[in-house]
């Protein structure tokens, strides 16, 4: 085992991992420019490029530093965390990057982990596992890859479900609340772990005076990855104390932003639910424009208006800070700002009044990281013992 | 209130004056289907077309969300008729009494095309408890009622309408006492499932292949699909069954279009009848197409009691050039099958 030691909030923490973490996140960063280089065909370009985005040096060095602290080799260490040996993740279908970014992070714990992926739709994380070991020379990472994970893919009916939750010291779902109750039930050993992550949506918040084409942008690149399909995409975007007008003002840019932020074209069905969705919501009296050869649709409307559904109908909102409050989703995750000032007090405010758990930039709400959902779990995946070397 | 259904079905068209009519009808729907009217507000469409593609459509799936009912003073509302629920939600469509009986005499015009006009005993893969709601059908149901006017008598061959084994042999036994000629509908996974592989008495098949039947299906291929069961296949094994002179008719038609069938004729083309139309437009810009495949838009002068005078559809096809070897005039499309469906990912299953 290598020990490695971060300053801590007590004054030190050391960290006991089964290699140097270092050439660990040097195996990381070769299989990084690997991946500039290639595109394995089952991700889609963007979610390549965040996966790309994602394995950033700096961005896996935050994983430890956000949790233990900076590292260090001086101090005196109070605390020793070791992995917990074996850790159980359960993917819903149809999901994008999680089951990836969760891999990648797990890593950096070296535990021995069993993902059950989706029993319909492509499985990524399989397909990222498979691509990396054809990539990756011998080293920590291929050995971790290739002998401590094992991807299965079955329905929730399965007896392997029982079998990962008796495992694993530590259980990790994504998925529906129904999903959650149903495995916590499942038989698992005293002293183990339950993180469940369940269904969750998002907003955004763009002040009026910040509305301009690169704040567009921004909307369109977190929007159009994943449309309302993602619970850390904007479900609708608030204007804060704004108008009609600003609105108008909004979707006009957006528009304009559309084609250059998506240039392809959206699956057929996409393009025809948006259409619907135009109708749907005009009917309703509300104003609804179709973008980028029906990619989108974009919907104006006070904040209390009923609202109506489709995967790519991305609504406007004006009203005040009370309106905007009484009208969020109690399971809202996520509020992105475009904000003059997001440290002022009165935003700060009204987001400790939201039931959100994140309060971040735009272009930040779809980061993953080691604390999720308002839950640090990714300390959670180490066992703590305490350290006393005085000598008395 | 059509002129159009004067003539036969597929006698020349007279574009000019189904533009009229269609003008017409999309003015009655703003006037008097608050929702469509307002959706014409907002995209500041008026309601008299220069051209029959800019004639404002109505998404098919909007049935789903918005009450959509042309109620007219005076109008008399007979019917609700829902659509089979494959995505969870139905369509509701509103038939008042004027529609229903141009309805009524669209589909027999345009089946009287396919099968001729004389009465025989209807023979329906349907429960007659499917009939037992006074004012809320299912679009089966409707589906086999529009074959009423060849109808000498009808029989309801399901015991129970959700199981297509249900096969009430009584019934049939009565059925081939009555006629020599037949004419057997049901959806066509329904008719497969229900009368191909029946395991019928020996003197009730003997009778059979007695009889000519004709075999009227609808309702899409994708279940029978999923059996691997193609349209050849389908029609020598109901054909294998029944005497000389039988025909199968495959039509399609949706709830949304209640009235307007497209039977595919024998050169495999679906022809449009005269008081009704069809646009094939692109999903991404709504354009229409004269060659290549799209959407299919489907119009219509005799939907008064909701805006199904003029739906976009969620099925693709593309216009056939030239004319048809059938002989039928107007034009004629080929069905490719439903808009297909690809998977959407995201970050959980919301």
């Amino acid at each position: 085992m290598h020990l490695h030691q971060f300053a801590g909030p007590s004054g030190g923490d050391l960290v006991s991992l089964p290699f140097r973490l270092d050439d660990l996140l040097a195996d990381w960063h070769s299989l990084r420019l690997r991946m500039i280089r290639a595109l394995n065909a089952d991700f889609a370009r963007v979610e390549w490029a965040y996966l790309v985005q994602f394995l950033d040096p700096a961005n896996l060095t935050s994983v430890y530093a956000d949790t233990f602290g900076p590292r260090t080799t001086t101090g005196t260490p109070t605390r020793l965390h070791l992995p917990r040996p074996r850790v159980a993740v359960w993917l819903p279908s149809n999901v994008s990057l999680l089951g990836p970014l969760t891999m990648i992070l797990l890593s950096l714990a070296g535990c021995e982990v069993w993902i059950k992926s989706g029993s319909r739709g492509s499985n990524l994380c399989q397909s990222f596992r498979d691509w990396a070991l054809r990539e990756l020379p011998e080293g920590h990472l291929r050995a971790w890859l290739a002998r401590c994970v094992r991807i299965d893919s079955f329905d929730r009916h399965d007896p392997r479900n029982a079998e990962m939750a008796a495992w694993a010291e530590v259980r990790i779902l994504f998925g529906g609340d129904e999903a959650a109750a149903a495995l916590d039930r499942l038989a698992h050993l005293p002293e183990t772990t339950g993180f469940y992550f369940t269904d969750k949506v998002s907003e955004a918040w763009v002040e009026p005076s910040r509305i301009d084409q690169a704040i567009a942008t921004d909307l369109a690149k977190v929007f159009g990855v994943y449309g309302q399909a993602g619970c850390t995409s904007p479900k609708r975007v608030l204007l804060p104390n704004g108008t009609a007008a600003d609105a108008t003002a909004l979707a006009g840019l957006l528009e304009r932003a559309w084609p250059q932020v998506w240039p392809q074209r959206v699956p057929r069905h996409v393009a025809s639910a948006n259409v619907l969705a135009q109708q749907w919501a005009q009917a309703q009296g509300q104003t609804a424009r179709l973008i980028g050869d029906n990619a989108a649709v974009l919907i104006t409307a006070p904040a209390s208006a009923v609202v109506v559904k489709a995967h790519m109908a991305l609504y406007l909102q004006w009203g005040g800070l009370d309106e905007i409050r009484q009208t969020q989703s109690e399971n809202l995750q996520t509020i992105g700002h475009a904000l003059a000032d997001p440290a002022d007090p009165a935003w700060l405010a009204a987001f400790s009044a939201s039931p959100a758990v994140r309060f971040v930039p735009l272009l930040r709400m779809h980061d993953f990281g080691p604390i999720w959902d308002g839950i640090d779990w990714f300390r959670g995946l180490f066992h703590v013992r305490q350290i006393k070397v005085d000598q008395r | 209130m059509s002129r159009l259904l004067d003539l036969p079905a597929y006698a020349a068209r007279d574009d000019g004056l189904f533009l009229d009519e269609m003008n017409a009808l999309t003015a009655h729907h703003a006037q008097w289907c608050p929702p469509f009217r307002i959706m014409l507000e907002a995209q500041s469409r008026a309601t008299t077309a220069e051209r029959i593609e800019d004639i404002p459509f109505t998404h098919v799936s909007l049935f789903k969300h918005v009450n959509l009912s042309s109620a007219a003073p005076g109008a008399r509302m007979v019917r609700t008729v829902l659509s089979s629920a494959t995505s969870g939600t139905s369509s509701r469509v509103a038939i008042d009494e004027i529609s229903a009986s141009l309805q009524s005499r669209s589909s027999e015009a345009i089946l009287a095309e396919f099968i001729g006009r004389a009465r025989r005993p209807v023979l329906v893969l349907d429960s007659v408890t499917s009939l037992r709601s006074r004012h809320e059908f299912g679009a089966r149901i409707m589906a086999a009622m529009s074959l009423k006017p060849f109808a000498s008598e009808m029989f309801f061959l399901l015991k129970d309408p959700g199981d297509a084994r249900s096969l009430q042999l009584s019934q049939l036994e009565c059925a081939l006492k009555t006629s020599d000629a037949l004419i057997v509908y049901g959806f066509s996974w329904i008719l497969w499932l229900a009368w191909a592989p029946a395991s019928l008495p020996g003197e009730l098949r003997a009778a059979l292949r007695q009889k000519s039947v004709a075999f009227v299906h609808s309702g899409g291929w994708k279940k029978l699909e999923d059996q691997k069961v193609d349209r050849a296949s389908f029609d020598a094994s109901l054909l294998a069954s029944v005497g000389p002179g039988s025909c199968v008719v495959d039509y399609y038609g949706l709830v949304e279009q209640m009235g307007v069938i497209f039977p595919l004729c024998d050169h495999n083309a679906r022809h449009v009848p005269r008081w009704a139309d069809v646009i094939v437009r692109d999903s991404w810009t709504l354009e229409p197409l004269a060659e290549g495949e799209g959407q299919l838009q489907l119009l219509n002068t005799i939907s008064h009691g909701s805006p199904c005078h003029s739906v976009l559809t969620e099925d693709m096809g593309r216009l056939l050039p030239g004319t048809c070897g059938c002989g039928r005039l107007g034009r004629r499309f080929e069905l490719i099958g439903r808009v297909p469906k690809a998977e959407l990912r995201g970050c959980s299953n919301v």
